[in-house]
């Protein structure tokens, strides 16, 4: 059945909840409301109000319980509203769910997965558009995953559900209903930590994750329409543990790698894509690596603004240009 | 609403534009038919008016970008940005409201490129101009070096189509497989001869021209656009045509007599002086039509024969030679022909000239004037497959008849060069065509 990128989530949890009674909801106005953007609508009716819980506003409290329950062997899976607010749960995250299993010599596990709704494109301005993905690929123990498709959304969200490690899942808001993918019918999964090729090229890669993958697939159609030029498109789909083998691949494959995310440029993950490579694929590189992503700024709500800031096609199709032309 | 300015349709085969200048920039309020920029192509230099009135918001091609037709090259905005609809529904998802125009984007970033190259050319270029490029030292990518390395080959020899000239993966590429088939080539050629054949050479060629030493005095000019394209279209045109020159002597007695005896009617009338030009125009033309292989072009592994006789005049102009067409010259008499060619001549020299008053010449004439001396070999103008130049006229004693005996006398004569196509034209037609040529003229059998 043809499902929006919101439906498979939905259906993830429908099904991850029928299928493992220690699976739970806890969030702000998950339950009666059916989230801010009805991703959990209709669990609060087939599961009751004990595995679909409303929160106070606090995300704090909200991943801290969300701790508590995991380590007692519960798999919760806690929304954060706005992925923008997630800093107010940096410390529950980085410092207790994160270090949690390593604490305790590994005896403890922390199988707790948070919900992010994350990204711009929305008109959301400073406090509702925000990518902080990349706050939290650098912490050992957490393993971060973007889906950019209805069928990653939902397989990576119920992979996450049965990982028995903290998992931070960013789903993109722009992407809820703005897409649709025939899914299969049954239970399927996708795989934490492996890349997917989208589109095989030859002559420069292209790797991004999340809100940006069909951005980059239009930039390579009409790149391929109007310059000729073949380019690879490589889905991150994990951000932590990145799939390593995957990017060197496409890096020695082509020789030119264009990094592309929605996330700011400087310090987000586009660097450490792009380190690897420069320290393992050196000499298959014929061009400077280079990186589309977000101005070095806050979201601003001005619709031309936020335009400008955020990267879109056509400012990929610019790199693209210029880097084949190197 | 915006209106967005994109590279023009100069012409039938103009299929890219170079922005030479902007004349005006972001935020400058301009008005329809205002010149927003300078346009070059290979055929032409012109002005780009603006399609309507409005804010310039944004400028999308850069100066020296060169951009396919239809590229958009600005933005204008012809009247305040029409205010966005309020959102409707409260949820954040929604995202289907036009997106107005976006705001000036940031100025792209320069193209990448090594430090130590940047300043190396930047000192270099003070001194050496353009021929800079051939001597500074060349820098290779990681990969570049990993395969010159892995194939041991000498990476000077590779011809460079990156930017700058850089050596790119794919030019190694190429180069490689260049060599493979030139060796299997040669392989298969010796085989062929059973000769115990010498190895084949492995560089493609091993004469390279010297570098160039600076020395005091010396003035160096970079090539213009212009200059680029005329001297790639020469090298183009010696290299892939076998040019095959032949001279025709044509006695010009008739001829003068009969412009004498319409010079100065015809400068009253026309306001400008009748030439032997529109004469020989006319001739070729003639001739043209009784050999139409000769009103042709090469296209690909095809001779291409035209129905039209599109005859084009080279001309002399500031930047370098122009050939201007006179479209359907079969269809002009001498006088029309005469007007035909002082009309491009004016708009030549105002700099009026477009790309369809150049484009779709299928056969040339060459006509350096006065000081052109005896004769000389034209270049073919590609595609076409032959290029006719005229001498000086210049009286000579000549022998003719007169009533069954010999007698020499002086008359103006002219020596007409036919270059032509030795991959299409054979001898045979070649020489025909010239001898036509040269016939119709002497006849002189021309209504004015």
């Amino acid at each position: 059945m043809e499902v929006t990128y919101l439906t498979a989530i939905n259906q993830a949890l429908h099904e991850e909840m029928r299928r493992d009674e220690s699976v739970f909801i806890m969030g702000e106005d998950v339950a009666e409301l059916g989230g801010a953007f009805k991703v959990t609508e209709g669990l609060l009716d087939a599961f009751g109000e004990n595995r679909v819980i409303d929160m106070p506003i606090s995300e704090s409290l909200i991943v801290g319980a969300g701790i508590g329950a995991a380590i007692l062997g519960m798999r919760p899976v806690v929304e954060m509203q706005f992925s923008d607010f997630i800093a107010c749960a940096f410390d529950q995250i980085v410092n207790t769910a994160a270090t949690l299993r390593y604490r305790h010599g590994g005896r403890a596990a922390c199988p707790l997965v948070i919900r992010s709704p994350s990204g711009a494109g929305v008109h959301g301005a400073l406090f509702h558009s925000q990518n902080p993905e990349a706050w939290f690929t650098r912490v050992p123990g957490l393993k971060v995953v973007a889906p950019a498709t209805p069928y990653d959304a939902k397989g990576l969200l119920k992979s996450a559900i049965r990982d028995g490690n903290p998992v931070l899942y960013f789903e993109h808001k722009r992407l809820y209903r703005s897409i649709k993918e025939d899914l299969p019918e049954g239970d399927f999964t996708v795989p934490i930590g492996v890349a997917e090729l989208r589109q095989s090229g030859k002559d420069l890669s292209i790797i991004t994750y999340g809100g940006t993958l069909n951005q980059c697939l239009d930039a390579a159609r009409i790149v391929e329409k109007e310059d000729g030029l073949s380019v690879e498109v490589l889905d991150l789909r994990t951000l932590l543990p990145l799939d390593r083998e995957a990017i060197l691949a496409t890096a020695r494959k082509t020789g030119k790698v264009l990094i592309v995310h929605e996330d700011r440029v400087t310090g987000g993950i586009g660097g450490e894509v792009a380190a690897i490579i420069a320290e393992n694929a050196f000499d298959s590189l014929d061009a400077p690596i280079r990186r589309v992503g977000a101005a070095d700024t806050h979201l601003a709500f001005s619709p031309p603004m936020e335009e400008f800031i955020l990267p879109n096609s056509n400012k990929i199709v610019e790199a693209i240009r210029s880097l084949a032309a190197y | 609403m915006s209106l967005e300015v994109t590279m023009p349709q100069m012409g039938e085969s103009v299929v890219e534009g170079t922005v030479t200048k902007w004349l005006v920039k972001e935020g400058d309020r301009v008005s329809e038919d205002q010149p927003l920029c300078e346009i070059s192509t290979d055929k032409v230099d012109t002005e780009i008016p603006s399609p309507g009135s409005g804010i310039i918001v944004r400028l999308i091609a850069a100066e020296g970008q060169t951009l396919p037709v239809g590229a958009p090259l600005a933005v204008i905005e012809s009247e305040p940005a029409a205010q966005e609809t309020p959102a409707r529904q409260a949820e954040p998802q929604r995202h289907s409201a036009p997106s107005p125009a976006p705001l000036p984007r940031q100025a792209p970033p320069p193209p990448p490129r090594g430090e130590t190259t940047a300043t190396a050319s930047g000192a270099q270029s003070a001194t050496a101009g353009t021929v800079a490029q051939s001597s500074r030292p060349r820098r290779y990518s990681p990969v570049v070096m990993r395969m010159a390395e892995e194939h041991n080959i000498d990476l000077s020899l590779v011809p460079g189509t990156g930017i700058g000239g850089r050596v790119s993966k794919r030019d190694v590429e190429r180069y490689l497989e260049n060599l493979r088939s030139g060796h299997e080539a040669s392989q298969a050629a010796a085989a062929a001869t059973t000769v115990a054949a010498q190895p084949a050479p492995a560089a493609p060629s091993a004469y390279r021209p010297p570098v160039y030493q600076p020395r005091e005095g010396d003035v160096v000019e970079p090539f213009s656009r212009r200059r680029k394209l005329i001297a790639e279209h020469m090298v183009y045109s010696k290299t892939h045509s076998p040019h095959v020159g032949t001279v025709a002597e044509v006695d010009l007695t008739r001829l003068m007599a009969l412009r004498e005896a319409h010079k100065e009617a015809f400068q009253r009338r026309e306001g400008f002086s009748l030439t032997l030009l529109p004469f020989v125009a006319m001739a070729t033309v003639r001739a043209l039509k009784e050999f139409p292989r000769m009103n042709a072009s090469v296209a690909g592994d095809s001779l291409v024969i035209r129905r039209d006789i599109n005859l084009g005049i080279a001309m002399d102009a500031e930047e370098g030679l122009v050939v201007p067409v006179i479209k359907a010259a079969d269809t002009f008499t001498v006088i029309g022909l005469a007007r035909e060619i002082e009309r491009l001549r004016v708009k030549l020299q105002n700099r009026l000239l477009n790309a369809d008053d150049l484009a779709g010449g299928s056969f040339t004439l060459s006509n350096p004037g006065r000081e052109g001396n005896l004769y000389g070999f034209a270049i073919i103008n590609q595609p076409q497959v032959g290029i006719l130049r005229m001498g000086e006229v210049k009286k000579r004693p000549v022998v003719i008849e007169v009533g069954g005996t010999e007698a020499l006398a002086i008359h103006p004569m002219m020596y007409l060069a036919l270059s032509y196509d030795h991959r299409v034209i054979d001898g045979v037609l070649g020489n025909r065509f010239l001898y036509r040529t040269a016939r119709i003229l002497e006849e002189a059998d021309f209504d004015l």
